[in-house]
């Protein structure tokens, strides 16, 4: 009986409640406004403004690249100085190199290998390209290196890159074997040689790219930043900011240039012990 | 001179919709204001289980039970530094398992004792959520480049919650 008489009190105290609300809302004035469509449809009108304006953004075309634009932005990238890979040092990143119990792998020259395993199509592959291209430039010279984006049509839409098609590099210290296996529109453009076959069928069970070996002591599986960093920028906007140590796509492609440097210098015995040694290097063997 | 039969019968129409002084108060009008804290707290329990599974297979370094291929690719999204809360490495799912215990926690509320502050304070909660959520949807769609069904089925189910906050605000 008394559970009962409670909750008639209770149901009595909640009813009185939304009578007391209900007439403060009326004397306020307030419920002409919230009893008629407005706030349904505005609120409705701005999801949808929303959702359409991401379309709309998404559909921006495809930044173009040019011979002009890459003579601008090769040089820039490939000769980042060495304070800027001191100050980033890892940028926060963790390791993105896995050690492997292979023995050291090494070019025709006798040098240690690197191997690039990518496509044009792929926008892990684009981003990985800039730390790539940063980090193999403090150990030798690119011909050749032309830009690219990656596919309109894969996650991350037109990031823009360097393409490895068509180039060439030259090192004293290193040997690099490069491959773009197929393009923008992901057609296959080229096979692998017997050796890249084999250190990515023996480091990737996965067969994902990007792959990156070094000498197969290290390997690389995927970007070792987030491509969004590069996002809705161009190629020269990209070059300039990563002279920047203060800005995210800095610390993410130059952090990760500083890996693969360091994990570089391991196999040549630390050389060239101007970037070797360097502080930026030195940070990510601290770690 | 006739009045137009149509506004002979509109107006008693009219006359008949109007609020009598009592009505919101009775039944009915009760039973109505339930439903929809039935629904926020329904609405919050399934965007709690889906933040609560999204953040476990983060933390677990599992896989998720969803599309990979196309438009539709939960991998790309939910890897992306958009997962996580800016400046962290806390995944947003987490912050989304709070906010879906909070808003069910504002909708048992309204069914037990509803005070008068808790409307505008669901309201305002599932706004910001809103907001978020859409700036996610824009960081997905025009970023990314993909969308997450994960994600997406959380968007509605917050967009949901505005609504039924917005109902509630009649």
């Amino acid at each position: 009986m008394s559970r009962a008489s409670d909750r008639t009190a209770a149901v009595a105290r909640r009813d009185r409640r939304r009578s007391e609300r209900e007439q403060h809302v009326r004397r306020s004035g307030r419920s002409g406004f919230w009893r008629g469509p407005v706030p349904y449809v505005g609120a409705a009108a701005i999801i949808v403004a929303a959702i359409g304006w991401s379309v709309w953004s998404s559909r921006a075309p495809a930044p173009s690249a040019s011979a002009a634009a890459a003579d601008a932005v090769v040089p820039s990238v490939t000769t980042i100085p060495a304070d800027v890979f001191d100050r980033v040092g890892t940028g926060g990143l963790a390791n993105p190199l896995r050690a492997t119990a292979f023995e050291m792998q090494r070019g025709a020259s006798g040098k240690p290998l690197v191997i690039y395993v990518g496509a044009e199509y792929c926008p892990y592959c684009a981003s990985e390209k800039w730390s790539v291209v940063a980090a193999l430039a403090r150990f030798g010279t690119f011909q050749g290196l032309a830009l690219s984006t990656s596919s309109s049509t894969d996650a991350f839409p037109d990031t823009p890159t360097f393409t490895f098609r068509g180039a060439s590099y030259r090192s004293e210290w290193i040997e690099v074997s490069m491959i773009e296996t197929a393009d923008r529109q992901g057609r296959i453009i080229a096979q692998m040689t017997p050796v890249q076959r084999a250190a990515y069928d023996r480091s990737d069970p996965d067969q994902s790219i990007p792959f990156l070996s070094i000498a197969e002591r290290h390997v690389q599986i995927g970007s070792g930043y987030r491509p969004e960093v590069l996002a809705g920028r161009m190629w020269m906007q990209i070059a300039d900011q990563m002279r920047d140590p203060s800005t995210p796509l800095a610390r993410g492609v130059i952090g990760n240039a500083n890996w693969i440097t360091a994990a570089i210098c391991g196999q040549t015995g630390g050389q060239p012990s101007n970037v070797c040694d360097s502080p930026g290097v030195r940070a990510t063997q601290a770690k | 001179m006739s009045r137009p039969a149509g506004a002979q019968t509109e107006a008693p129409q009219r006359r008949g919709r109007a609020p009598a002084p009592s009505e919101g108060l009775g039944p009915e009008r009760g039973r109505n204001l339930d439903r929809a804290a039935l629904g926020l707290v329904g609405a919050g329990v399934l965007s709690a289980l889906i933040s609560a599974y999204l953040t476990v297979t983060h933390y677990a370094g599992g896989t998720l039970a969803c599309v990979n291929a196309g438009f539709v690719d939960c991998d790309a999204v939910t890897t992306s530094s958009y997962s996580l809360v800016p400046f962290t490495e806390i995944p947003i799912a987490l912050v989304g398992v709070l906010w879906s215990a909070a808003s069910v926690a504002g909708g048992v509320l309204a069914l037990r004792s509803d005070p008068a502050w808790l409307r505008p304070a669901h309201l305002a909660w599932a706004g910001a959520a809103l907001a978020f959520a859409l700036y996610l949807i824009n960081a997905e769609i025009a970023v990314i480049g993909r969308i997450c069904e994960w994600c997406t089925a959380l968007h509605v189910l917050i967009a949901a919650t505005f609504f039924l906050a917005l109902s509630r605000m009649r």
